[in-house]
């Protein structure tokens, strides 16, 4: 009996592994490096089991922002877009109502490659701010791939300057030069957006590949209150996620 | 039996319908609500990560340090000037009544403000379309292919065999020896001379010694021997006799500086800061208490603050509890040094309370 149940527990564990292992969670190019939290160099994202990245993604005035679930955008919310994320997953966007573009919209990725540590309590209140300029969107829609790698300023290198909300901070670099390496000199890269890619198929077939597995994702409303309404989107499991097994049908757990 | 290992083979299913969701069973459709409902139970651990999640720890990156004193202690020069403030650094100095100037450094305070910022890449089509134009490579690349293949023969003039045989002399290697040696040139005939020379690379081609070869390797180990440094070294440490030398140089006389215990000078530094976290654009005010601890009266004392490249001083918010004379000059990494000088001494028990302002860049 002790054998049955050391084999049960290497089966699931396995199962583990090899969904730590799926691909996708490494930035290609840059394998083997530990996600870690503190400065230093690294780039290969470690996803962490069930924590969302709060992440603020703002785009110019006016732009409404989805992310997808089940294979289809599902919301249109006004920038800014307060999202927790999972480390390590692709996430598709959908960006629209772009001012002075107008019926014209952009599917950027987003990929959180690190997360941040706040103190308890203020994990909402300082999310990884990502920005999508006008500029940024104009060159995706003119044919331009256009990547930006977000990274967290090491404060012992930082720039003199102002760093308002209103005034992102942001490098542009030559065709030569590697950007995640790049914001590795400034920083800890935690995030690469893409802009300028694939665009849906419009011929009515739903493409999984374009959305990326549609990993989950929660949304973060902020009630007039002050408090947050956190609301998780995952796709719909194809069978109960919990169950256990009788004989030979699968039966729901009570 | 056969039930444990179906058991096992569905407990593997399970596992990788929680973690992975990929399977494609295809269940019943009360079945699949039934999932969603309990899936719908499961949100209600969203705030887990609120709770179990969050680890304590603490990321260099996303705190702004200021305070205490770095790796390069603070000190001051008889001209009273300072040295090794890094930046961050807070550190005040004062003068005690037996003329020392002591260097105390502050607490260090740790504001959580992370900033981002952003490196962007525009690459486009068009450029690797020009990059790739053929119009301007095709003629020359036709000459210069033609060009590489009638240069064989200067290959073949390079390997000659003929430097190889000089450079194998070992004549040099005698020569650089009798630079290292310690005055007769006896030894060295055996290495510098042709014959050597030839023995070895005789020994080389045919690969065997014979009686001559011998005779000749006996003597060159000999005299090898007789020429290694080590010998010669050993000859001069007998005449140096350094024993001698060490007794020569003992100290004959120690000097001990007793200090009044009763009488001691101390000041104690405390920073504070307004907040714990602060966004880019606001306001953190912080506030240094320093306190005469000692014994003494303590005077001239001086509280410098070193801020870091993200905290900008508002001018105007200084504020001192004591009568003080105040500067700011600008540091290395764009920010500002302060510089609080305190008028009169300080009386044991005796405190004082600076405050400034600053926006977090």
């Amino acid at each position: 009996m002790k054998v049955f149940y050391t084999i049960t527990i290497i089966a699931f564990l396995s199962v583990t592994v090899l969904y730590a292992q799926q691909p996708g969670v490494r930035v290609p190019g840059y394998p083997g490096v530990p996600a870690t939290p503190a400065s230093g160099f690294s780039v290969s994202a470690i996803p962490v089991p069930g924590y969302y990245q709060p992440v603020k993604i703002r785009a110019p005035e006016g732009t409404r922002i989805a992310l997808s679930i089940d294979q289809k955008f599902v919301q249109r919310q006004t920038t800014p877009y307060a999202v927790g994320l999972l480390v390590g997953s692709d996430y598709r966007l959908r960006i629209t109502d772009i001012p002075f573009q107008p019926g014209r919209e952009i599917f950027p990725t987003v990929k959180i490659i690190a997360r941040t540590y706040p103190p308890q309590g203020l994990e909402l209140e300082y999310p990884i701010q990502i920005d999508i300029t006008q500029e940024d969107i104009e060159l995706a829609l003119d044919g331009k791939f256009v990547t930006r790698v977000i990274y967290l300023e090491n404060p012992q290198t930082a720039m003199p300057v102002r760093g308002d909300l209103g005034t992102p901070i942001s490098t542009d670099v030559s065709g030569a030069v590697d950007p995640i390496v790049a914001a590795a000199t400034m920083g800890q890269p935690v995030a690469i957006v893409r802009m300028g890619g694939r665009i849906p198929n419009t011929l009515g077939v739903t493409d999984p590949a374009f959305f990326l597995g549609s990993p989950s994702w929660m949304l973060f409303d902020k009630t007039p209150a002050g408090r947050y309404e956190m609301t998780r989107y995952q796709n719909t499991p194809p069978y109960p996620a919990s169950t256990i097994i009788s004989g030979k049908q699968i039966v729901p757990v009570r | 039996m056969r039930h444990q290992i179906v058991l096992i083979i569905l407990t593997f299913l399970f596992g990788s319908a929680v973690l992975g969701q990929t399977s494609s069973l295809t269940v019943d459709p009360a079945l699949k609500e039934q999932g969603v409902k309990i899936v719908a139970e499961q949100q209600k651990f969203q705030e887990y990560w609120q709770s179990n999640l969050n680890t304590g720890f603490r990321s260099q990156t996303e705190y702004l340090a200021d305070g205490g004193d770095g790796v390069a202690k603070t000190y001051i020069e008889e001209d009273w000037s300072v040295r090794n403030l890094e930046t961050e650094d807070t550190v005040a100095h004062f003068d005690t009544l037996d003329g020392r100037t002591l260097v105390e450094p502050s607490n260090r305070v740790f504001l959580y403000a992370p900033r981002f910022g952003a490196v962007r890449k525009i690459e486009g089509v068009n450029n690797n379309a020009q990059i790739t134009a053929l119009s301007q490579t095709d003629g020359q690349l036709v000459l210069t292919v033609d060009q590489g293949k009638e240069q064989i023969g200067y290959t073949a003039q390079e390997t000659k065999s003929g430097y190889a045989r000089t450079r194998t002399q070992l004549s040099g290697i005698g020569g650089r020896k009798r630079s290292t040696g310690a005055g007769t040139t006896q030894g060295l005939g055996a290495y510098s001379n042709f014959e050597s020379a030839m023995y070895y690379s005789n020994w080389l081609r045919q690969q065997a010694i014979g009686l001559a070869e011998l005779a000749s390797l006996a003597e060159g180990k000999a005299r090898a021997r007789a020429w290694q440094g080590a010998e010669g070294i050993k000859v001069q440490m007998n005449i140096l006799a350094p024993m001698e030398a060490t007794s020569e140089e003992g100290a004959e006389s120690f000097f001990q500086i007793e200090e009044d215990k009763s009488k001691t000078s101390k000041l104690r530094l405390i920073k504070v800061a307004s907040k714990k976290s602060a966004q880019p654009g606001e306001i953190v005010e912080f506030t240094l208490r320093f306190d005469n601890l000692g014994t003494q009266m303590i005077g001239n004392v001086t509280i410098l603050d070193n801020l870091t490249t993200r905290l900008e001083f508002l001018p105007g918010t200084a504020l001192s509890s004591l009568k003080s004379g105040f500067m700011i000059q600008s540091n290395d990494s764009g920010s500002f040094t302060l510089r609080f000088e305190i008028t009169d001494p300080l009386q044991p028990g005796e405190f004082g309370v600076v405050q400034f302002q600053c926006r977090v860049r």
